[in-house]
C-alpha cells in the first residue's frame, strides 16, 4: 500500500513538472496596463486578439490600470513588489523618470535585433520615450496640445477668418466675439483652458517666453518681458470679454459644452477628444473646424498622450514578447483604430501616408492643417517637480484672469515658489 | 506543606487563565501588530531614508527629511498650509456635522413614528460610497451647469463658483462631508436621547423650567458622552479627509483644499519623495496621537457619565 502511494505521488509530481515544463514551453503571459478609456476598449483589445493569433505563443492579460496617474502609482508599487506588467501605456512626462530609477527598459537591443527601421516614427514624438541617448518604448497615444477647435458653421456664415498668428488674434477675437446689449458676452471668441499647462503653456512657448531661463531648468522665467507680455495680452482679452479661461473642477467639461453649445466660437484642447467635438456640434448641426496653435516668433505645440513601455523587472522572455507587442499597437492598422475612436495622432508615417488615413482625412478634412504641423509638435519638458510647477503655474495665472489679481505681484510670486521648488532637492 | 502547595495551584491556575485570555486577544493583536504598528515602524524607517519607490536600494539619511519639513522654505510652507486647511475642514465637519445631528435629533424625537422614512432619507447618503456621491455633487457643483448655480439664476442671484473660487471652494467640500456624515450624528444622538430617563424633564418641570432650559441644563450634559465619541472619531476621520478631495477639488483651486493625506499623496506619487511623504506621515501621525490623547484628558474631567 506504502509503495503504490509513493508510486502515485512520484507519478504526480512528474506530471505536475512536466506540466510546468510545457506550459512554459508553450505559452508565455505577458500583462499589458492600459489607460485608454471604455470606448477605446474593444477595438483596441480585439487588436491585441489579433496580436495573440499571430503569436500563438503568448497570451496577453490586458488590464485598466486607471487614469495616467493611478497607472503610475501601481505601477511604482508593483515594482517595488517585484510584480510587475511586461508593458505599460505610459504618459510621456514619466518617462525620464522612470527611466532614470531603472523602472522601464531600453528597447534599443530588441530593435536592433529584430532590424526595426523606427525612422518611420514622427521624430518628435519618438524622442519624448529618449532618455539619456537610449530609447525607452515608442509613442503610440498621441495628441497635440493645444488643438484649436472652432465652429465651422459659424465661421463660414459669418466669415470669420481663422487667425494663424498671434498677431492677428486681435482682430479674430473683436470678429468672433458677440456681446449683449448691456456689455456682457454673449458668444466667446476663445475659451482657454487654465486646467492645464500643456493646453495654454504652447501660447507662452509660441511668443518666445518659456518656463525656465535655460536647459538646466534651475531658474524660473515666467517674469521674463515675452511672458509677461502674454500674461498682459491674455488678461486684456479676458477683462474684454473676448476670451473665458476655464480653469478648476469640472472645467475641462464646462468648456467643452460651451463651444458644442455656442457659448464659445472656439477653444484650445486637445486632439484627442476631436471625436467628442465632431459629435457634439454635428448634434446641433454645425460642423467642427481645427487649427494648430498659431505662430508667434515660432510654431509649437506641445505633445500629450501616451506610448507604450517596457518593464525592467519583468522577465527576459516577457519582455521580448512585450516588445512585439508594443510594435503591433503602435502599427498603422492599431493606429487608424484609436485615430477613429478617438482623434489621436498617426504615430509613423507610415501610417499618416497609409489609404486608411487618407479615408480618414477625406472624412474629416479640417484635420489636415492640424497634420501638417506635427512637425512642431514638442515634447513637455518636465522634472521631478513638474507637477507642483504645473499646479502653481495655472494657479497663478487663475488668479490673475478670474480672480482679479495684480499681475506684477501674483508673476514675481510665482517665480519665487518655483524658484524654492527647483532649489528643493 | 500545605501552605507551600496552595499557592503553587492558584499560581498555574492565574497563569491558564491569562494565557486563555490572551489567546482570546491574540487574533486582534496579530492583525493590529501586522497592519497597524508593523507600518507605522516601516513608515517611520522610510521617513530616515532616501527612498522614492522606484530604486531597489536607498540609503539612510538620518532626520534630513525632517530638517527638509521644518526648516526648507517649501517644507514649512506646505505643512503650515495643508495641515491649517485640514484643520479647518475637520472644525467644519465635526462641529457641523454634531450641531445639525442634534438639532435633527431633537426634531425627530418629537416626531410620531410615520416620520421614520424622513429619517431614513436624512440618514441614506451615509450609505453611498463617497466617490458615486462626490461625482454628483461636482456636478451640480458645475460653475455652467450645475444645479446649484441655475436655482440661484432662476432666482435671480448672482451663480458661485462653488469648487473654483479659493474662498468658495473649502466650504463646499465641507457641506458635502456634512451631508453625508450628519445622518450618522442624528441617529447616535437620537438614540442617546431616547435612552434619557424621563424622570429629569418631569422634575425640571416641576421646578418650572422652559423646554432650552431643560436641553441647556439636562439633555446637553446628559448626552455629552455621545458628543465626545462623535466627536473624537469624528474628528480623527475628518483629519485624515483625502477621498472626496481628490475627486472633487484635487487640492485647488489655488491649493485651499489641499489637506495634510492629499499632499502626502501629491509627495510620494507625482513628486516620487516617498521619503519625505514618510516623514510628512509619521509627523501627521504624532498629530493625531497628541490630539486624540488631549480629548480623551479632557473628557476624563469634563464629561458626565452618570447619566
Amino acid at each position: 500500500m506504502k509503495k503504490l502511494l509513493a508510486l502515485l505521488l512520484t507519478a504526480i509530481m512528474c506530471l505536475a513538472l512536466c506540466g510546468t515544463v510545457l506550459a512554459d514551453d508553450e505559452v508565455v503571459e505577458i500583462e499589458f496596463w492600459y489607460s485608454f478609456e471604455e470606448f477605446m476598449r474593444e477595438p483596441i483589445l480585439a487588436e491585441i486578439a489579433n496580436f495573440e493569433a499571430a503569436n500563438p505563443g503568448v497570451k496577453v492579460i490586458a488590464s485598466y490600470a486607471g487614469s495616467y496617474s493611478e497607472s503610475n502609482q501601481k505601477l511604482l508599487a508593483a515594482h517595488a513588489a517585484n510584480q510587475v506588467p511586461a508593458v505599460q501605456q505610459t504618459i510621456q512626462t514619466a518617462v525620464a523618470t522612470f527611466a532614470a530609477n531603472g523602472v522601464i527598459y531600453p528597447i534599443d537591443e530588441y530593435i536592433a535585433a529584430n532590424g526595426d527601421d523606427m525612422s518611420n516614427y514622427a521624430a518628435g514624438m519618438y524622442a519624448a520615450f529618449n532618455y539619456e541617448g537610449k530609447q525607452y518604448g515608442v509613442p503610440a497615444f498621441c495628441s497635440v496640445c493645444p488643438t484649436f477647435y472652432y465652429n465651422k458653421t459659424f465661421a463660414e456664415q459669418e466669415g470669420i477668418e481663422i487667425p494663424k498668428t498671434w498677431d492677428e488674434m486681435d482682430a479674430f477675437l473683436r470678429k468672433a466675439t458677440i456681446k449683449n446689449e448691456d456689455g456682457t458676452t454673449a458668444r466667446y471668441g476663445l475659451s482657454l483652458a487654465g486646467w492645464g499647462t500643456a493646453y495654454f503653456g504652447p501660447i507662452w512657448y509660441a511668443n518666445g517666453a518659456s518656463v525656465y531661463t535655460d536647459d538646466s531648468m534651475t531658474e524660473c522665467a515666467l517674469n521674463s518681458e515675452a511672458s509677461m507680455a502674454v500674461i498682459n495680452k491674455i488678461k486684456g482679452w479676458v477683462d474684454e470679454g473676448l476670451v473665458k479661461w476655464y480653469y478648476g473642477s469640472g472645467a475641462s467639461a464646462s468648456m467643452r459644452q460651451g463651444i458644442i453649445d455656442g457659448i464659445s466660437f472656439g477653444g484650445f484642447h486637445t486632439c484627442a477628444v476631436f471625436d467628442v467635438y465632431k459629435s457634439g456640434l454635428g448634434a446641433n448641426g454645425w460642423e467642427v473646424g481645427t487649427a494648430f496653435n498659431p505662430a508667434g516668433v515660432t510654431t509649437v505645440a506641445d505633445l500629450g498622450g501616451s506610448g507604450l513601455t517596457l518593464m525592467a523587472k519583468a522577465s527576459e522572455k516577457q519582455r521580448e514578447y512585450g516588445y512585439k507587442l508594443i510594435k503591433w499597437l503602435s502599427s498603422p492598422s492599431a493606429n487608424m483604430i484609436i485615430i477613429r475612436a478617438t482623434g489621436y495622432l498617426p504615430v509613423t508615417t507610415d501610417c499618416l501616408n497609409s489609404e486608411a488615413c487618407a479615408q480618414w482625412l477625406e472624412e474629416n478634412p479640417c484635420l489636415n492643417e492640424l497634420y501638417a504641423g506635427l512637425d512642431a509638435v514638442q515634447a513637455v519638458p518636465s522634472n521631478t517637480h513638474w507637477s507642483d510647477i504645473g499646479t502653481k503655474w495655472q494657479d497663478a495665472m487663475a488668479q490673475i484672469f478670474n480672480e482679479g489679481a495684480d499681475v506684477e505681484a501674483t508673476v514675481e510670486f510665482l517665480c519665487e515658489e518655483i524658484n524654492e521648488l527647483l532649489a528643493d532637492d | 506543606m500545605s501552605n507551600a502547595i496552595k499557592p503553587k495551584k492558584q499560581s498555574a491556575y492565574k497563569i491558564r487563565g491569562k494565557f486563555y485570555d490572551f489567546s482570546c486577544a491574540l487574533p486582534a493583536l496579530i492583525f493590529f501588530v501586522v497592519f497597524t504598528y508593523y507600518p507605522l515602524v516601516e513608515l517611520f524607517r522610510y521617513s530616515l531614508t532616501d527612498w522614492n519607490l522606484m530604486k531597489d536600494t536607498y540609503n539612510y539619511v538620518g532626520f534630513k527629511n525632517y530638517q527638509w519639513l521644518f526648516t526648507s522654505a517649501v517644507g514649512w510652507k506646505k505643512m503650515s498650509s495643508t495641515l491649517s486647511t485640514t484643520f479647518i475642514y475637520t472644525i467644519g465637519d465635526v462641529l457641523g456635522s454634531c450641531v445639525l445631528g442634534m438639532l435633527l435629533a431633537l426634531l425627530f424625537n418629537r416626531m410620531s413614528n410615520t416620520f421614520k422614512v424622513m429619517r431614513t432619507l436624512v440618514i441614506l447618503p451615509r450609505y453611498v460610497t463617497v466617490s458615486a456621491s462626490a461625482l454628483v455633487f461636482l456636478l451640480m457643483y458645475n460653475d455652467s451647469y450645475g444645479l446649484f448655480n441655475q436655482l440661484l439664476v432662476a432666482m435671480g442671484m448672482e451663480p458661485v463658483k462653488w469648487l473654483t473660487s479659493k474662498s468658495a471652494a473649502l466650504p463646499s467640500v465641507i457641506f458635502f462631508s456634512l451631508w453625508r456624515s450628519v445622518g450618522y450624528s442624528m441617529m447616535i444622538y437620537l438614540s442617546a436621547i431616547k435612552g434619557l430617563s424621563p424622570d429629569y424633564f418631569e422634575a425640571a418641570s416641576l421646578d418650572g423650567a422652559n423646554g432650552v432650559q431643560k436641553f441647556r441644563y439636562i439633555t446637553v450634559p446628559l448626552i455629552a458622552p455621545t458628543t465626545l465619541f462623535l466627536a473624537v472619531t469624528g474628528f480623527l476621520a475628518a483629519m485624515k479627509v483625502y477621498q472626496t478631495v481628490d475627486i472633487m477639488t484635487s487640492g485647488g483651486p489655488y491649493e485651499s483644499t489641499n489637506v495634510i493625506v492629499y499632499w502626502i499623496y501629491t509627495l510620494a506619487f507625482q513628486n516620487y519623495r516617498v521619503d519625505r511623504a514618510a516623514a510628512v506621515g509619521f509627523i501627521f501621525f504624532l498629530i493625531l496621537l497628541v490630539c486624540t490623547a488631549l480629548t480623551m484628558n479632557v473628557s476624563d474631567r469634563k464629561v458626565n457619565y452618570d447619566a
